[in-house]
């Protein structure tokens, strides 16, 4: 597909034709000590010439030469495909006893999430395989393919990124740093041609388009290897030992799941009214390292942090495979950022495929 | 017949209580399904036991509260201990690492006049508690959560896991990872992480969380320039007592 270039105010422009088509639109934003995905109502309100200087356990918004130049903000898709709290069920008791329906989501307009990248775009097919529903089909994808990363990013590693795969996004645009902000765009779909159609554009010199493709070659061939997935997903297979040292560091608070793109599991509960009428049933996001998660009757089967932290990191990156057909990392390394201990995922994966070549 | 319900205080400021006062909206409902018969914060009426579902605030620091909780248990089917004084023995467990009579030298004229415990001790240290409702104070949605969750004869939803399962839910950004001392990550979950949605690390109010691991919490206050006495200083807030707590400050 003929590929285009935008200026700055060409972005702009594209924004504007979102919001004429009506779309609410989700993209990096300034969030009170972040930058990360967010409902914005006006251009004027994305996260421009901001980054995030990221690390284990740490987060700091800096500037950034880049217009959008943010990577490991702790919001994914998930909030917007997966709500961290929905009433499914509701039921009245009446004189002729107890009636209850499900409750179906009302959907407040399709969304554009703006300038997601290739691990975001990878975390929410990998979430949408777990819950059975993909984004809206009225969703519109307009992804930023990464021509810098952090140093938490293993995209490569996991093969979900920088680039964004054929098919990935609706619309694919590349910063191309420079004197002048400058952007490629590569509508990847009809929907994304319709838009970029409405954008301010011209036409991508040669010379544009190969720089922009060079850029993501070169944070590809730049960052460093984290795990081999195939490694990973026999060695955390089976049922180890070994898992006491990163227990001794883990808190069990749930901070890595919950910014996980594709942790999606879930509590399911009952909430009443004073006199006992009236009944709903509550769908919150829950965690594999709250006690209540693993609750059967006389207490939590994994009462230990151990075998929480193991049950987790073998999901991710072993029995998703069986259970879903993929792996259940992406490499966005926001479980690193945001775990407030800085307990680095790419560390225990490889520390667990060592001590099982070890026994064998 | 509605069941019969009473509240009872310990020692402790009455801010629990004020908490029960708070939910006036949600108690109108309430007070049609229950029947508070014995509360003394809010009314002069009174009527003795048995009662259905009794709450208690506050700690037990006199010879005299230790005889009355066991009465108040025989009197009470379902007994629920409301706050950080009555489920971890306050801020008054302050005293428990330390000598209770120099303190009372110091406040009081008349020191001899005082009958007192050296502890401030829980409720469920002395009699067995059916449900605990933690907090400096308590949590209003909580306490109506669990009214009426006894009414429908349901489990309340009386999570303990930590303060940032319910940050992430309300999509605040971690105040800690971005350079705020916090103790959310061994802090039980149940005031809907108030202060750090205003940019404040957690108090502790809701005491330890389950699998609290402070060891490894006193790494992520030195990275933001917290040394472990500070942390150790934090922990003696309104839930010291707590048996974690008191662990960890001796071992900080
Ligand atoms: S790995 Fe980190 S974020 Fe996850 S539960 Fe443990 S301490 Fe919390
Ligand atoms: S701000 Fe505190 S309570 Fe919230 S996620 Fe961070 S460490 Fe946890």
């Amino acid at each position: 597909m003929e590929r285009r270039s935008l200026s700055p105010d060409g972005i702009r422009s594209l924004f504007v034709a979102l919001q004429q088509d009506g779309f609410r639109i989700v993209g990096p934003a300034p969030v009170t000590g972040s930058v990360t995905f967010a409902e914005v109502g006006d251009f004027d309100e994305l996260a421009i010439g901001l980054g995030l200087e990221v690390g284990p356990g740490r987060a700091r918004v800096v500037e950034s030469p880049a217009m959008f130049g943010a990577i490991g903000g702790p919001e994914s898709l998930k909030r917007w495909q997966h709500a961290p709290q929905r009433v499914i069920w509701a039921g009245e008791r009446g004189t002729n006893g107890f009636t209850g329906s499900a409750v179906v989501e009302e959907s407040s307009g399709p969304v554009a999430f703006f300038g997601v990248r290739a691990c975001d775009l990878a975390g929410a097919r990998v979430l949408a395989k777990a819950i059975r529903r993909n984004l809206d089909e009225r969703d519109l994808t307009i992804a930023l393919r990464c021509t810098s990363f952090a140093p938490t990013c293993f995209c490569t590693s996991m093969g979900t990124g920088p680039d964004v795969p054929e098919g990935g996004a609706d619309l694919v645009l590349t910063e191309v740093a420079g004197k002048t902000r400058m952007f490629v765009a590569t509508a990847a779909s009809p929907r994304g041609e319709a838009l970029l159609a409405k954008a301010e554009t011209k036409p991508a010199s040669a010379a544009d388009v190969d720089k922009a493709d060079a850029l993501v070659r070169e944070v590809a061939a730049a960052m460093p290897r984290a795990f081999d997935p195939a490694e990973a997903r026999s060695a955390l297979a089976a049922p180890a030992s070994g898992w006491d040292e990163v227990a001794s560091r883990c808190m069990a608070c749930g901070n890595c799941t919950a910014v996980c793109p594709t942790c999606f599991c879930v509590t399911v509960l009952d909430r009443t009214d004073p006199t006992a009428t009236t009944a709903e049933r509550i769908m919150r996001w829950d965690s594999c390292f709250t006690p209540g998660f693993s609750e059967m009757h006389g207490g939590p089967v994994r009462s230990s942090t151990a075998a929480r932290y193991r049950q987790w990191v073998s999901h991710k990156v072993s029995w998703w495979w069986e259970q879903f057909g993929t792996s259940g990392c992406v490499g966005c390394g926001r479980c690193i950022v945001w775990c407030p201990v800085g307990i680095d995922i790419r560390e225990e994966v490889s520390a667990a495929i060592e001590r099982s070549t070890a026994h064998v | 017949m509605s069941p019969r319900v009473a509240v009872f205080k310990f020692a402790s400021c009455d801010g629990c209580q004020l908490s029960v006062l708070d939910a006036e909206d949600e108690l109108l409902a309430i007070v049609g399904a229950v029947d508070i018969v014995e509360f003394p914060e809010a009314r002069t009426r009174r009527e003795p036991g048995p009662y259905d579902v009794g709450f208690v605030e506050g700690s037990i620091t006199t010879p005299e509260d230790l005889e009355r909780i066991k009465q108040i248990r025989q009197d009470c089917k379902v007994l629920v201990t409301i706050g950080a004084c009555a489920t971890s023995g306050g801020i008054q467990a302050l005293r428990n690492m330390a000598d209770v009579g120099g303190y009372a030298s110091i406040v009081y004229a008349h020191p001899e006049y005082l009958d007192v415990l050296a502890t401030s001790t829980p409720i469920a240290d002395h009699v067995p508690v059916d449900i605990q409702l933690y907090g400096c104070p308590v949590s209003k949605e909580q306490l109506i959560e669990t009214i009426t969750a006894v009414v429908a004869g349901r489990r309340p939803d009386l999570p303990s896991h930590s303060v940032c399962v319910e940050c992430k839910a309300r999509g605040t950004v971690c105040v800690l990872v971005t350079g705020t001392p916090c103790l959310g990550p061994v802090v039980r979950a149940g005031c809907g992480a108030i202060c750090p949605s205003y940019q404040r690390g957690c108090y502790g109010c809701f005491g330890p969380s389950s699998n609290a691991n402070v060891a490894s919490l006193a790494t992520a206050w030195e990275a933001v320039g917290m040394p472990r006495p500070a942390l150790a200083r934090a922990l003696q807030g309104f839930t010291v007592g707590a048996p974690e707590f008191q662990e960890a400050i001796r071992a900080l």
